[in-house]
């Protein structure tokens, strides 16, 4: 389900790239405008066990994420989040790989992205890791 | 490392195995499939001594009594292979299984597990079953899957009742006390116990926020339960000169911990899980948004004495 407060700022989105591709005639910036739109500016990952509920209240937090490129699953937002007031914090956008506790660990441990193996959801840094399991010097 | 919410480890097999067994009614009722297992029941199964529902294995059938008749009945008159599915990855999920069944297991005489640990221990018995990384759900409800259980969080189970719809349903377990007990929100708050937060200097161990609770004791309690954690750094970097990261993890912090409407404590009961006691977020807020004596507040680095860069 797609939230009242998110189709309204994409009908605005939509209405100032046409009026900004009607100025220059440059389609090709609608695409970019897009991906800029993506770009998460919190990125983690790690357990899945707690995986969908923190895409949640991301979503309830900051913007929620959209499909493409995210599945379409991550873009949910609970009906209690649909209310004025939320999202708490509209220019930050989280996303969250699904890789288990122990890559999420040794991602955050050591920033090395080749370890995401959550091929939906692809990262370009690791700000914080998600385990259920104790993070030990071993 | 922030503890982020409790969770019950919850026992799963699909809709199609719960209609193929003779599941007799549970009580208390709970759980979503109505299955109920002795201690002596699921370490047997999770050990590899029950290899089939038609075992007639007194302690595996024990909860599964004929209300009038008052005698435990076969889960199955014909037999039907019994599997479990594990995590072949490293996995959270795993580590709080393995806790669990390590000390629990002496009610079966096994050594199976042998500790804590992400990955499941060697010399598995051959009905066990591997799955990556969040597959155990599909190793429940996916092609051939009669017959299988495996350990799933509630939020990949029928417990959660958010979209997309997960429709793997959960068991009842006999905890400490020998009362039977669903894998329900206020049973893992029950089973995570009252066991306070770290104050003073223990604040500055990660070690310390992560308290494991292996077998509880308390009549409420389901029996396997643990926190998630969240990790963060305590400095970050800016972004095109602008204070992203760090204030973003402080004010969903805030908002996940303090927000006055409750709503993510109702996303997290949404989802099957438990939020965390009063104590513990007051602490968390406290030592990683507000600041201590412990200066562990998440903020934009480097910081003279803290952190030379950051994240």
């Amino acid at each position: 389900m797609i939230s009242n407060r998110w189709s309204t700022t994409k009908l605005l989105v939509f209405a100032s790239r046409i009026a900004f591709a009607a100025s220059f005639g440059l389609f090709g910036m609608l695409a970019i405008e897009a991906d800029a739109q993506y770009a998460p500016s919190i990125q983690g990952g790690g357990a899945s066990l707690p995986a969908p509920t923190y895409r949640q209240n991301f979503n309830c937090y900051g913007m929620p994420l959209t499909n493409p490129p995210d599945p379409a699953a991550d873009t949910y937002v609970p009906s209690q989040c649909t209310d004025v007031g939320y999202p708490i914090d509209s220019t930050k956008i989280f996303r969250y790989s699904s890789v288990g506790s122990g890559r999420g660990q040794y991602m955050y441990l050591t920033g090395d992205t080749s370890y995401n193996n959550d091929a939906a959801r692809p990262l370009s840094e690791v700000n914080f890791a998600g385990s259920d399991a104790k993070l030990t010097q071993n | 490392m922030i503890p982020s919410l409790a969770t019950p480890i919850t026992l799963a097999i699909s809709p199609d195995t719960a209609l193929a067994l003779n599941i007799l009614p549970s009580i208390p009722a709970g759980g979503t499939s109505g299955l109920t297992f002795s201690r002596a029941g699921y370490c047997k199964m999770l050990t590899g001594q029950v290899t089939d529902w038609n075992s007639a294995d007194p302690d595996f059938i024990s909860q599964n009594v004929d209300p009038v008749s008052g005698v435990a009945q076969l889960f199955s008159i014909d037999p039907l292979p019994l599997r479990v599915g594990y995590r072949s990855d490293g996995s959270g999920t795993a580590f709080l299984f393995t806790q669990h069944m390590t000390a629990i297991q002496a009610a079966c005489n096994s050594t199976l597990y042998q500790g804590a640990a992400e990955t499941m221990p060697a010399g598995l018995p051959a009905n066990f079953t591997s799955a990556s990384s969040g597959r155990v759900e599909a190793a429940i409800l996916g092609p051939d899957h009669v017959g299988n259980i495996g350990y799933l969080s509630p939020d990949f189970t029928a417990q959660s009742s958010v979209v997309p719809a997960h429709p793997a349903v959960t068991a009842n377990l006999v905890n400490a006390a020998n009362v039977v007990q669903p894998p329900s929100p206020q049973a893992t708050t029950a089973g995570m116990g009252n066991v306070d937060p770290p104050t003073g200097t223990d604040r500055a161990n990660p070690l310390n926020w992560v308290p494991l609770v292996v077998d509880p004791v308390s009549p409420s309690a389901y029996p396997m339960v643990g926190y998630t954690t969240q990790e963060f750094c305590t400095c970050y970097n800016v972004t095109s000169g602008t204070d992203v990261k760090a204030n973003g993890i402080r004010g969903y912090l805030t908002w996940a911990l303090s927000s006055p409407d409750a709503v993510p404590d109702l996303v997290l009961n949404d989802n099957g899980f438990a939020p965390l006691p009063a104590s513990w977020k007051s602490a968390i807020l406290d030592t990683f948004v507000t600041g201590d004596a412990n200066n562990l507040q998440i903020r934009v680095g480097p910081v003279l004495g803290v952190c030379s860069g950051g994240a």
